[in-house]
């Protein structure tokens, strides 16, 4: 039941009724007061109760922004306590209609029960019907603070996962925009840098075509053919393994006695058979045969460098393709993708770090797939660096692809340290991160990227610690992707 | 007579032929050994050291499979017989903290970017000798003609090997 009922049905209606006639009769005392006109004032001493025969009144705690605590109508009294208490009173009572009261002096409750041994009865109920009434209501009160206290816990909660899947997106969204940026720069610098290494390689392809041509055709050398095949034996002269290159001079100094070790070194550069067709290259050197000697070395050099710019130009050519390839923007739509390709590419871009790791490469062809390729290879390089930070270095990567059921996996494992059993579950977490802050990925975004990413791809990535040490994880994109686009 | 050796450590053959190229001017009074790795090179070193020879000077690759760089000059400068060697870093990318670590901890004498330019890998090598020979009190006379002739003169006189002629 609750209090106002309470109220009308048991003090109000009935029995209230008839003793407020009764009282009115005895004293006729009523007061009247005005809509917005103040009944007593908090901090107030007070040795008067108005008990409400009409109207509204509220009752406020100041200092609150003027804090509506109850409201009391017909039948309640205002003053009670600060009347009883003889203490200033706590709240103060505002009238909202205009509110007709009984006015009760101090001295009359008392005269009042002694003169009408009828009433007293009476009285004493209103009293403990107010003071029930207002003891429900403190109870009904406290009861709502303590619902709204776990209101406002909830939506605290809520408001802070929102703040924070609003940070995990705006840092999703910076990482975006770097990612797109650096593509960007990638395709720039690619194209700038293909500009000078197309001239380069077209130019020194036609040295190489034409300088043992012009050496052949030049009529004041007596040996231009020998010449033109020593430039030749050059351009074809491989890069010697230290220790290979070593034992040939070692070679060399012991069958010609006397050779210095520098024209060892440039003899040793050459293969047998090149070295077979000098005719000057005797036991003992005379000076006019040493001359000789010299003369064709220089072209044997000269053939080295050329095919050293040649080969060095090729290499230029290829890391640019990479770097294009790695960085591949997508215009929104996927594209049919070569994977491993695209594992070739993240391996270049990342040498440098590899470099120090044993890499054992083991991909199986696999379909091409439709999707976004430059996405894709940055899931292969948050996953390498990852596993390059756990490793010690001279450790192993391993990287599989291979189809499985109708999936398409790639594995990438390592031999380091691998991960705490306990943080299995979270290492996809945004912001999750085990580096100090001087790591090189620092933002703890590149797993759950990777997540998001593979996932946009219908596919899955999960982890697991190996047996024999280390972590590995597989990303496993569909099959299906082979002749439809990622939803 | 002792022989100073240069050596020569990259794991990439293009790059160390390009050294090779540049310092091989000095071989015939300061042979050059040249090795892809520091493990390759730790054997060289142990030959030449056991052969009653010393290492002058090394040029070393940072970025290197299995050791890098700047550790194994680390190495170099704990052990008694490559102490005084001269060691320089070449490097197309060390970061920070990897040349700090180089010069607090090696004693690194020279730093060298690459791409290097082929008169700047010479002065580096005759400064560097020309510093190791003055340094050990190496009589200067027979390496005169290819390291700084200047210093090494005023060093002759320094040790009184003016009178001997």
């Amino acid at each position: 039941m609750e209090f106002e009922d309470f109220k009308t049905e048991w003090a109000y209606k009935a029995e209230v009724h008839s003793v407020l006639e009764r009282i009115k009769q005895l004293k006729n005392e009523s007061i009247v007061f005005n809509a917005g006109q103040r009944i007593i004032a908090e901090g107030e001493k007070t040795d008067v109760i108005y008990f409400i025969l009409e109207g509204q009144a509220e009752i406020l705690k100041q200092g609150h922004g003027e804090l509506v605590v109850d409201k009391f109508g017909p039948g309640d009294f205002i003053g009670l306590t600060a009347f009883l208490t003889k203490q200033p009173s706590l709240l103060e009572s505002l009238a909202v209609s205009e509110v007709t009261c009984l006015r009760l002096h101090g001295v009359e409750p008392d005269h009042l029960t002694h003169e009408h041994p009828q009433v007293r009865e009476i009285i004493q109920r209103l009293f403990i019907s107010n003071l029930a009434t207002r003891t429900r209501r403190m109870i009904g009160l406290n009861i709502k603070v303590a619902e709204l206290g776990t209101q406002l816990k909830d939506r605290n909660r809520e408001l802070n996962e929102a703040m924070q899947k609003l940070e995990h997106t705006r840092n999703q969204m910076i990482h975006r925009e770097k990612l797109a940026t650096l593509g960007q720069l990638l395709a720039g610098i690619a194209h700038e840098i293909n500009n000078p290494c197309a001239a380069l390689s077209r130019g020194v392809e036609n040295l190489i075509e034409d300088l043992p041509k012009l050496l052949e055709n030049n009529l004041q050398n007596q040996n231009s053919k020998l010449t033109a095949q020593m430039l030749r034996a050059g351009l074809d002269c491989p890069y010697w393994n230290s220790e290979v290159k070593h034992e040939r001079m070692n070679y060399l100094m012991q069958t010609y006695s006397g050779m210095k070790r520098s024209l060892a070194r440039r003899l040793a550069r050459m293969s047998e058979e090149t070295l077979s067709s000098l005719p000057c290259l005797k036991e003992k050197l005379s000076a006019e045969a040493m001359a000789s000697l010299e003369h064709q070395l220089d072209y044997f050099d000269a053939g080295t460098y050329l095919r050293t710019v040649s080969l060095s130009s090729e290499r230029i050519q290829k890391l640019v393709l990479s770097l294009k390839n790695y960085g591949k923007q997508d215009q929104g739509q996927a594209e049919l993708f070569d994977i491993r390709e695209g594992i070739h590419n993240t391996l270049i871009v990342l040498n440098n770090k590899l470099k120090n790791y044993r890499v054992n490469l083991n991909l199986e062809p696999i379909e091409n797939l439709y999707c976004h390729g430059g996405e894709i290879n940055q899931v292969w390089t948050n996953i390498l660096i990852n596993a390059c930070q756990a490793t010690p270095q001279g450790g192993e990567i391993d990287i599989r692809s291979y189809l499985e059921k109708d999936d398409i996996k790639v594995s990438i494992s390592d031999s380091g340290h691998g991960i705490d059993p306990q943080l299995l579950g979270q290492i996809f977490e945004p912001n999750f991160t085990t580096k100090n802050t001087k790591a090189d990925f620092g933002l703890g975004l590149g797993l759950a990227i990777s997540r998001e990413i593979i996932a946009k791809h219908g596919g899955r990535i999960e982890v697991a610690n190996r047996e024999k040490g280390g972590a590995c994880f597989t990303v496993c994109l569909p099959l299906s992707l082979k002749d439809k686009y990622p939803v | 007579m002792n022989k100073i050796y240069i050596l020569c450590v990259d794991d990439e053959p293009d790059v160390l032929e390009a050294i090779e190229r540049d310092v091989e001017i000095f071989e015939d009074v300061f042979p050059i050994e040249l090795a892809e790795s520091a493990a390759i090179a730790r054997g060289l070193i142990e030959k030449i050291t056991a052969q009653g020879d010393q290492l002058g000077l090394i040029y070393c690759d940072h970025v290197m499979p299995a050791m890098q760089g700047v550790d194994f000059l680390i190495e170099l400068q704990q052990n008694e017989r490559t102490k005084k060697t001269k060691k320089v870093l070449v490097t197309g990318q060390a970061g920070l903290d990897a040349t700090v670590k180089a010069v607090n901890q090696c004693n690194l004498n020279h730093y060298i970017a690459k791409p290097w330019n082929g008169k700047e890998l010479i002065d580096v090598t005759k400064k560097q000798l020309t510093d190791y020979i003055i340094d050990n009190n190496i009589d200067p006379r027979p390496y005169m003609s290819v390291l700084e002739t200047s210093r090494l003169s005023e060093q002759i006189y320094k040790l009184g090997l003016w009178n001997d002629e």
